[in-house]
């Protein structure tokens, strides 16, 4: 019985694409949640050792922050970095980088996205690590221009804020990363075939 | 991957799955920066990501299906 269900949905699903990329997912996600915990000194488990040699949540932090900084500058803008959050323009207004504004949720969803797949260990070290660069980088840009609207007032959209705006491009910058990545993989299944 | 190393697999994500909801029980929301001050968050929820995924193995299936492969049922 069960067995026929999961032919069934096997039908219309990969089921095995499937099961392997929702591993890799939610031990990635909850992953990073969990070591947050362990990072946190406001938390129970808290390991005062990787706070402070192992924090790559702050390191993730300082390479935007640093990075969007560098944007802003090069678009001629005065910020600094106001440590451990913000980037800050000359006026005082300023952009905060939270947990949630690292796009640590989009490097799990491409981590499985790409691991899930049957493919050679080198295809997908390389797509991979272009995808979280490509998500990091996007971030990095996205900061420095939700700053630089920040700082100049720009109009208001009757129907949608920058912020929205802005993360509706980041998503479709990814979307269209994930597209490229689909049409190689595909091409070179195709190679493999023949 | 076989029924075997499909099933360890599984018991491994949920355990790991169980204890990081355990710690995340915690005071303080660690999930959290401390300073509440609005941020630029860059964030779609999981139930999105699940569907992304749900939406790729359905189109990894047609394609197999259009190559005329036979459907890759569970190993038994």
């Amino acid at each position: 019985m069960k067995s026929n269900q999961l032919n069934k949905i096997s039908s219309f699903l990969d089921v095995r694409y499937l099961i392997t990329f929702l591993i890799i997912l939610l031990v990635v996600y909850f992953g990073n949640l969990a070591y947050i915990t362990l990072i946190d000194p406001r938390g129970m488990v808290y390991s005062s050792f990787l706070d402070q040699h192992f924090n790559y949540i702050n390191w993730l932090r300082n390479s935007y922050l640093y990075t969007s900084n560098f944007l802003a500058h090069l678009a001629g803008m005065d910020t600094h970095i106001t440590f451990p959050y913000s980037l800050t323009s000359a006026t005082g207004r300023h952009v905060e980088m939270v947990y949630e504004c690292l796009g640590i949720n989009f490097f799990s969803f491409w981590t499985a996205f790409v691991w899930a797949n049957n493919q050679s260990i080198p295809f997908k070290i390389a797509w991979w690590l272009s995808g979280l660069l490509c998500i990091w980088f996007i971030n990095c840009v996205r900061v420095a221009i939700l700053l630089m609207a920040v700082v100049n007032h720009w109009q208001y959209n009757r129907y949608m804020d920058h912020h929205t705006l802005f993360n509706l491009f980041a998503y479709a910058l990814i979307a269209v990363f994930i597209l490229a990545y689909t049409k190689q993989h595909e091409r070179s299944h195709r190679l493999a075939v023949s | 991957m076989n029924s075997n190393k499909l099933s360890k697999a599984l018991i491994f994500a949920v355990t790991f799955l169980l204890i990081s909801v355990w710690a995340v029980a915690q005071p303080g929301n660690p999930g959290q920066d401390p300073d509440p001050s609005p941020g630029v968050p860059l964030d779609l929820g999981l139930s999105a990501f699940i569907a992304a995924g749900v939406g790729y193995a359905a189109k990894k299936r047609m394609d197999k299906k259009k190559a005329g492969k036979t459907p890759n049922t569970l190993p038994k």
